[in-house]
């Protein structure tokens, strides 16, 4: 262990440093021509129209990207541990799609929700989601094929986004429903990140602490309880934890599939299989991956902006390939 | 139902009556005056060539964008599309008026229309034929004032239309002039609507009264806009962009239930346009049209906020 | 070679749904918005009747039925074969990225070839079909092995990737594109039915009149690659050719009926996998049965999402959506 800790750290450093390579990337280029010196400026305070420009929509937008990044980043690699599936991810699986009908529903019954509506709405729709996918795979005794964990997410999935189109033709609200679904970071405000970083910062938090027992889990349900792990225990929190993080990502951007498969699989390559590594790395490398993602969307076509959501979606498809070809066989 | 076809055609001959002296003038001669029926029909050369088309329709079915033209002339509209039936300035013409779409086939030949008027890109054109005639126009394909002059040969009232754009184009011209004077030739508006979490603003024939302003009033739009906006006729921005999109002056038409954060933020705030109260807020389910009745609207809305 | 009462079952389970079948398309004659007089039916079909009714009967309602019919009985075929060729009880062409494939392809076509409209709505079929077909040879390539052949999980997993990084390359394409247009592809993904006059059912039915026949001719073919991979080579099938070829007929099938029905999912699940249960795994048995059944389901869905609702039509795609993906489930608990 102790030869592998000294790598990590440095490697760890790294990806640190990558990240606020990106950061800063992220702040410097867009719609709006800022030079670096406006960037310093933005931060200490200045008033300039610059200045305002970053403060009030590139940085809360870049932090929600940065936050978003690593939320479903570490979301992904705590189901892919908790499952031992490598095709895990928040999107494959459910969650989003739940959110989303939670979303249809709540604003059908309730016009006027607030954001902390929206957030709890979110919140359980992924909660709803995930349960029945995972209902699903705990029915079956010695774990689930990652092939049919897939294709009950992809069902569960079409079935709930079937739910919130409905909703939204019954009810008329459709486009207030793809306001939320598909906006991407777009128009982040400083209310909201107050909202939700927390929320998103403690998530990764307890993560980190319950990495070792994520690790003893990811190596086999006996092992663990061999070991003395209340395993029941360790996966409702575990469990929790995903709901939190996945659906506050999603209150905040809508649907992103693909990033929570992507970083965990880029970070184990680096580090190994050792969740206590995994999940601060998936942390750090999501969240760049992210403002990186997030930073060609808005210079790509500017103006414009291209959909965050459809880069990743284009983005993902080579990476899941890979997984389907080789990675994924060990577990097939 | 007898009674009031009975009642209708009495009216249709009193009306046609009235009109045949005017039909002669606008080239648009009643063809067949009538066969078996007794209703009249005129024929109008539409896009798609001459179709025969009632001289006087009772029940329009309108399934896109000219809803507020046919309401203009005081043409009975019994079927409209979702947009124009959720303008509450509408409300007043269009409240019995079922919503309808070109796929709800059995809804439209339950409202009984004699004349079918819609997009050329619309789906079923065929079988909404062998309902009522149907006559399409390409939206964009003649200018906004013209439209409403060939709408107004189409229902047969031709001169109305006519003398109606003749004079709203001069009380245009004459508020531009007022308006000019006011604020000043070089003082550029720009118009800016937000739809989902995007911003677009818009060149000068695109609705929500950039027509008024850009073509009647001749008021210059800010180079940006020139550049992007013009050729395209609308043009989607970022949020970190809209400062150097807004004119002195800014028409912003408002989606309530759209992503409205950009206002919030003090680069918004800190614009010239807003700084000086030079935003004029419209609400934009009213706004997004460019029929008489909207273009009526927005030119009192231009007076009443330009001028105040 | 069958057992005779094995047979008999099959034509009353055939005789059965063709029943339910009919019952389903007399209730979607008689609702629907326009109000006819369920008396006024019989002399309506006989030209009888008013305008109205004659124009709401042969214009509006009989089309849709034809068309909805055809669209699931080819969907259900559709998952029939590859259910067959991927040894796989899930796959549906919905599932493993068919639809997206063809969805894909008709909102390119849709939104950078002028075409006016009339035309339009005819070349949409064969632009739906290049698009799955496209599709499907690339899902085939990235999940073919050349140790170990075709894979099928592996090339369901394919097409779960696919699909979803398409929906992605849709939203990138509508979100340039203005509203109208946007407004037409969200409803074609919904899968609303909306090519329901009766050209498209001329444009369909020549392809079920020449698949149909064919997959029940090389239904023996099926059961033959539905065993294992050394099992089907020992009995002499080139197994890669007859894959292929049963591959690119289910890809038809599926391409021709989505193209004009919208995105439908789980048809091609559900059919073939209720005929399975009733009659068993045999596909001379089950493939005409499933045939029917899948015609009848999306019927039925149809009809159900033309009259739930007062504000408009939910699309049958929905509906479909809502049923299946529970029935969905099921299946994956049952196993």
């Amino acid at each position: 262990m102790n030869r592998q800790a000294k790598p990590f750290s440095i490697k760890f450093i790294f990806s640190c440093v990558g990240l606020l390579g990106s950061l800063f990337l992220a702040m410097v280029l867009g719609a709006a021509d800022v030079s670096i010196s406006d960037v310093w400026l933005a931060i200490i305070g200045d008033t300039s129209k610059n200045s305002l420009i970053l403060r009030e929509i590139r940085f809360p937008r870049e932090l929600a990207a940065l936050l978003v990044g690593s939320a479903l980043a570490v979301s992904g690699a705590i189901m892919q541990g908790m499952t031992r599936n490598p095709l895990a991810d928040p999107g494959l699986l459910g969650l989003t799609a739940g959110a989303n009908a939670a979303l249809a529903i709540a604003i059908a019954l309730v016009p006027s929700l607030n954001y902390y509506g929206i957030m709890a709405a979110c919140f359980l729709g992924a909660a709803i989601g995930a349960l029945v996918v995972f209902g699903i795979a705990s029915a079956k005794r010695g774990g689930f094929s990652p092939f049919r964990l897939v294709l009950a997410g992809a069902a569960v999935s079409t079935f709930f986004f079937a739910v919130a189109e409905g909703v939204g033709i019954y009810f008329k609200v459709s486009k207030d429903i793809s306001m939320w679904t598909a906006g991407g970071v777009i128009g982040t405000t400083w209310t909201q990140l107050q909202i939700i970083t927390p929320v998103i910062v403690i998530g990764i938090v307890i993560s980190l602490v319950l990495s070792k027992q994520l690790t003893l889990l990811s190596l086999s349900e006996e092992v663990a309880v061999g070991l003395g792990q209340h395993t029941f225990k360790i996966k409702v929190f575990l469990f929790i934890l995903i709901i939190i993080l996945a659906g506050s990502a999603v209150a905040l951007v809508g649907n992103l599939a693909f990033v929570g498969l992507m970083i965990p699989h880029i970070v184990r390559a680096i580090v190994g299989t050792d969740y206590r590594f995994i999940i601060p790395m998936s942390a750090v490398v999501g969240g760049a991956f992210m403002l990186l993602a997030d930073t060609l969307g808005r210079t790509m076509n500017a103006p414009y902006e291209t959909p965050v959501a459809a880069l990743v979606a284009v983005m993902g498809l080579p990476f899941f390939l890979i997984i389907v070809r080789k990675g994924g066989r060990a577990f097939l | 139902m007898k009674k009031a076809l009975l009642f209708l055609t009495l009216a249709l001959v009193l009306i046609l009556g009235a009109c045949s002296s005017k039909n002669e003038d606008t080239s648009t001669k009643p063809e067949k005056e009538d066969t078996s029926k007794d209703t009249g029909t005129i024929t109008y050369e539409s896009e798609n060539g001459p179709i025969e088309v009632p001289a006087d329709p009772q029940r329009v079915v309108v399934l896109s964008t000219y809803a507020g033209h046919v309401a203009a002339l005081d043409v009975p509209i019994v079927g409209v599309d979702s947009w124009s039936k959720t303008n509450p300035r509408f409300d007043k013409y269009l409240k019995d008026a079922e919503e309808v779409t070109d796929e709800d086939l059995e809804k439209i030949i339950e409202l009984e229309p004699d004349l079918i008027i819609g997009l050329s890109t619309m789906n079923n054109i065929d079988r909404l034929k062998e309902i009522a005639p149907v006559v399409t126009f390409t939206y964009g394909k003649v200018d906004y004032l013209t439209q409403q002059v060939e709408i107004g040969k189409l229902l047969n009232k031709g001169d109305e239309a006519q003398d109606w754009v003749t004079d709203f184009q001069a009380r245009s011209k004459e508020a531009g002039k007022e308006i000019k004077a006011k604020i000043g030739d070089d003082k550029t508006v720009s118009v800016i609507e937000n739809f989902d979490k995007q911003l677009y603003v818009y060149g000068d024939n695109w609705a929500r009264g950039t027509e008024i302003l850009y073509q009647e009033m001749e008021l210059p739009m800010p180079e940006k806009v020139k550049a992007d906006a013009l050729k395209e006729g609308y043009f989607a921005l970022s949020t970190e962009v809209l400062p150097e999109y807004m004119g002195d002056y800014v028409i912003l038409s408002r989606n309530g239930d759209g992503d409205n954060s950009f206002m919030e933020t003090e680069t918004y705030k800190n614009t010239p346009a807003v700084k000086e109260g030079h935003v004029f807020e419209a609400e934009a389910s009213e706004f997004y049209f460019n029929d008489p009745l909207t273009l009526e609207y927005q030119l009192e809305f231009f007076k009443e906020h330009f001028l105040k | 070679m069958i057992q005779s009462e094995i047979l008999k079952k099959q034509r009353i389970l055939l005789f059965t749904f063709t029943l339910l079948t009919l019952g389903t398309a007399i209730a979607a004659i008689a609702l629907g918005p326009a109000s006819i007089d369920p008396i006024r039916i019989i002399p309506a079909l006989f030209g009888n009747g008013t305008f109205k009714e004659e124009f709401v009967l042969f214009s509006v309602r009989l089309p849709r039925i034809a068309i909805t019919f055809l669209a699931g009985a080819a969907l259900a075929l559709s998952g029939s074969i590859l259910q067959g060729i991927t040894r796989n009880d899930l796959a549906d062409p919905g599932i493993i990225g068919i639809n997206a494939g063809a969805g894909a392809s008709i909102a390119v076509f849709f939104l950078f070839v002028p075409v006016d409209a009339g035309a339009f709505v005819y070349l949409m079929p064969i632009v739906g079909f290049i698009g799955a077909f496209i599709t499907a040879v690339l899902i085939y390539l990235f999940a073919y092995d050349k140790k170990t052949g075709l894979q099928p999980i592996r090339l369901v997993l394919t097409g779960v990737g696919f699909s979803l990084a398409l929906s992605g390359v849709m939203i990138v394409l509508t979100s340039s594109a203005d509203r109208d247009k946007v407004d037409f592809i969200a409803k074609w993904l919904a899968g609303n039915i909306w090519g329901s006059d009766w050209p498209f059912v001329i444009a369909l039915l020549p392809w079920l009149v020449l698949l149909v026949p064919f997959a029940l001719y090389k239904a023996n073919r099926l059961n033959v690659l539905g065993l294992s991979e050394s099992v089907a080579i020992g009995i002499g099938v080139s197994v890669e050719r007859e894959r292929i070829i049963l591959l690119l007929t289910a890809v038809a099938l599926a391409a021709s009926a989505v193209s004009v029905t919208g995105g439908i999912a789980f048809i091609g699940l559900m059919a073939p996998h209720i005929a399975k249960s009733l009659i068993g795994p045999r596909s001379q048995l089950y493939l005409p049965i499933a045939i029917i059944l899948g015609g009848w389901l999306l019927l039925l869905s149809d009809t159900i999402g033309r009259n739930i609702s007062s504000v408009g039509i939910i699309p049958a795609g929905l509906v479909v959506s809502l049923i299946g993906a529970p029935y969905f489930v099921y299946l994956l608990l049952r196993k």
